[in-house]
């Protein structure tokens, strides 16, 4: 047995070290896509995990239909962040869905962005609203569009679970004060309407402790939901 | 003595012989028109951010409020549509429109006067084909007395007179296209030239470089010895205006805007025709900036110092250890004079807020280079800007880390 456990940490080494040659090696080319998004990556992270801000929310593995959608609406002025839509404005479409394609390809990091803080009973509320809703003042749960998961439904319902704190605080803000928009009826307008200031942070928090995983796919309790926003949920 | 009904069917073919004739001259002059509508960069003020093109509705920040570019559809009752070819003529070379309004400049018709009528023509044939749009004009949003519009008749008076282009019959035929893209359609003064309080640009200063107002980026002066083209070739030039990049550096700001929309459609021809007028500009010395500071001799030697760290962990890896950059990747900062101008606007932001290069035919997949506003402070970015002005022969002025937080607002 002795010699058997001595080998098993030594076949480890080497593949460590074998690991560490292969990601030295493995660098971007010059000629990827990688090296010509290093303006995403420098914010974003290298695969797409979020940024080192608490502000910059992960990509990877969000559904490739939802990120399009956001570019171009970057490029239109229907989202608001000066800094993403003076990164997106001079860009063909067809290399916007190469950069959204290549990060709904990565695979979700099965992290959470880390807790802010918040206290239990908080939490607690965060965790009731988004996954059951208030059917008393007609919140529907995060659930029902964003998937049992909350990391997305394909073709384009965005993750929310896992992102920072103050990406998730600050959106709901936004589709409240009317900065960021979709076609009426506004479903996300309504639900940040709804919710209010206190429960918003409620529900941000509590999303930013659980973990990011890949999108769902349409099932039709999901499209039913959907079916009430306007241009079908469209994002 | 034919029989009316025959001289009836000679006309018919006539008509019929002559017509697609009449459809052929159309269409050249509708495809010239969009040529020179693009030179002219029209759509990109014409046009709101997604907007209808031509439909007017994006506002041009000015230091007198904001001017709204008006629809020039050919709707009738919100466009251009109920204009004849002579009012389209007298606004782009008189500034003024139908019923006797004097146009505001940031529409640039003290350039746009130097166009030819039948340039002029030419963009009006096409811009009757593009699709109408029933967007309604938004009223400018111009501070008092800059909103009397009438004052424009006294702005008319002191800053401009309607011009012609006048041939230089000693210079080449490419020299004369270039000049009179430059100065007509191309309204490169409009940003590549000082303004005075009045907002006007003067002959005297026009291509000495200037900040362009409200944006603050600095649009380098064309004609200076230390900034201007006279050391790039004409090939250098040409590949800047039609790609975006070149080996000397490549677009950002507004100016990839103008190639975005603009200058990447220009034919070898008219590329190479601006590169030989804009060598010729007699060289001036780079003008006194109100933004020039005096930065101390021992401050700037600290800032270099720390500097070359941030640059070899940040900058290196991309630029190269000696500036060089990658040919056709990433611009070199060596002697670029983007990186050295004397308003150090163009660096600092660059470093700040990051961003993709234009993309063009040449080049739909461009590089790109991260924000670094968010982790440097202002030391930071004052200290690597410095480095990379004062470094592989760059002679640069060292920048201060109070002059970080005029950009940083603005990113």
């Amino acid at each position: 047995m002795r010699p058997r456990t001595r080998y098993v940490p030594r076949t480890a080494l080497a593949a460590l070290a074998l690991g560490a040659a292969c990601a030295v090696a493995a660098a971007p080319a010059l000629d990827s896509l990688e090296r010509r998004i290093a303006a995403c990556t420098g914010c974003h992270g290298e695969r797409g995990q979020g940024g080192r801000n608490d502000y910059n929310p992960r990509l990877e593995g969000q559904p490739e239909g939802y990120m399009y959608a956001q570019l171009k609406h970057y490029q239109a002025g229907a989202r608001a962040y000066p800094r993403m839509e003076a990164m997106v404005q001079f860009l063909p479409d067809a290399y916007l869905h190469e950069i959204a394609q290549y990060f709904a390809a990565l695979p979700p990091s099965g992290q959470a962005a880390g807790g802010v803080g918040a206290a239990p009973a908080v939490l607690e509320r965060g965790r009731t609203l988004a996954l059951r809703g208030d059917a008393a003042r007609k919140l529907d749960a995060c659930a029902s569009c964003h998937g049992s998961e909350l990391s997305g439904v394909l073709p384009t319902s965005p993750g929310i679970a896992g992102q920072p704190y103050a990406y998730l605080s600050a959106q709901l803000g936004a589709w409240q004060s009317g900065t960021r928009r979709a076609a009426h009826p506004d479903c996300m307008a309504a639900v940040a309407h709804r919710l209010g200031g206190r429960d918003m942070q409620a529900v941000a928090a509590w999303l930013s402790t659980q973990p990011a995983r890949a999108p769902q796919a349409m099932d039709a309790a999901t499209r039913e939901a959907l079916s009430r926003c306007g241009n079908g949920g469209a994002p | 003595m034919s029989p009316r009904w025959l001289r009836g069917i000679f006309a018919l073919l006539l008509v019929a012989a002559l017509a697609p004739v009449h459809a052929a001259d159309d269409a050249a002059l509708v495809a010239k028109g969009e040529y020179l509508a693009r030179i002219g960069d029209c759509v990109s003020c014409h046009t709101a951010r997604g907007g209808e093109p031509f439909a007017g509705g994006r506002g041009i920040p000015t230091p007198f409020g904001t001017v709204y570019a008006p629809n020039i559809t050919p709707d009738r009752t919100h466009g251009i549509g109920a204009w004849s070819a002579d009012d389209f003529w007298r606004a782009l070379h008189e500034g003024v429109a139908p019923g006797g309004v004097l146009l505001y400049p940031a529409f640039p018709y003290t350039s746009y006067t130097y166009v030819t009528r039948e340039d002029a023509d030419a963009i009006y044939a096409y811009l009757r084909t593009v699709q109408p749009a029933s967007h309604k004009n938004r009223e400018n949003d111009l501070r008092f007395p800059y909103s009397v519009r009438a004052l424009l008749l006294g702005w008319q008076g002191l800053y401009f007179k309607p011009a012609t282009f006048a041939p230089d019959p000693r210079r080449s035929p490419a020299w004369n296209r270039g000049a009179y893209l430059v100065q007509g359609l191309g309204h490169c003064a409009a940003c590549h030239s000082p303004r005075n309080a009045m907002g006007a640009t003067d002959a005297e200063n026009r291509y000495a470089g200037g900040l362009i107002p409200e944006q603050d980026w600095y649009a380098p002066s064309l004609n200076s010895a230390e900034a201007g083209l006279g050391t790039w070739s004409e090939d250098e030039i040409a590949a800047l205006l039609k790609t975006g990049r070149s080996a000397r550096g490549a677009t950002f700001g507004p100016m990839s805007e103008v190639v975005f929309h603009s200058l990447q459609y220009l034919t070898d021809a008219d590329a190479h025709a601006i590169a030989t007028y804009l060598k010729s500009l007699p060289q001036q010395p780079e003008p006194r900036s109100a933004r020039d500071v005096y930065v101390s001799r021992s401050l700037a030697a600290r800032l270099t110092t720390r500097g070359a760290e941030i640059y070899r962990k940040e900058c290196a890896g991309c630029h190269g250890d000696r500036g060089e950059g990658v040919a056709g990747i990433y611009p070199p900062l060596a002697n670029n004079q983007a990186v050295t101008a004397r308003v150090p606007a163009n660096p600092i932001r660059i470093v700040m807020q990051g961003g993709f290069q234009v993309a063009t035919a040449a080049n739909p997949r461009p590089y790109s280079m991260p924000s670094f506003a968010d982790r440097m402070s202002d030391d930071d970015v004052a200290a690597v800007v410095t480095y990379i002005r004062a470094s592989w022969g760059n002679k640069g002025r060292a920048v201060l880390p109070d002059e970080i937080k005029l950009y940083r607002s603005g990113e």
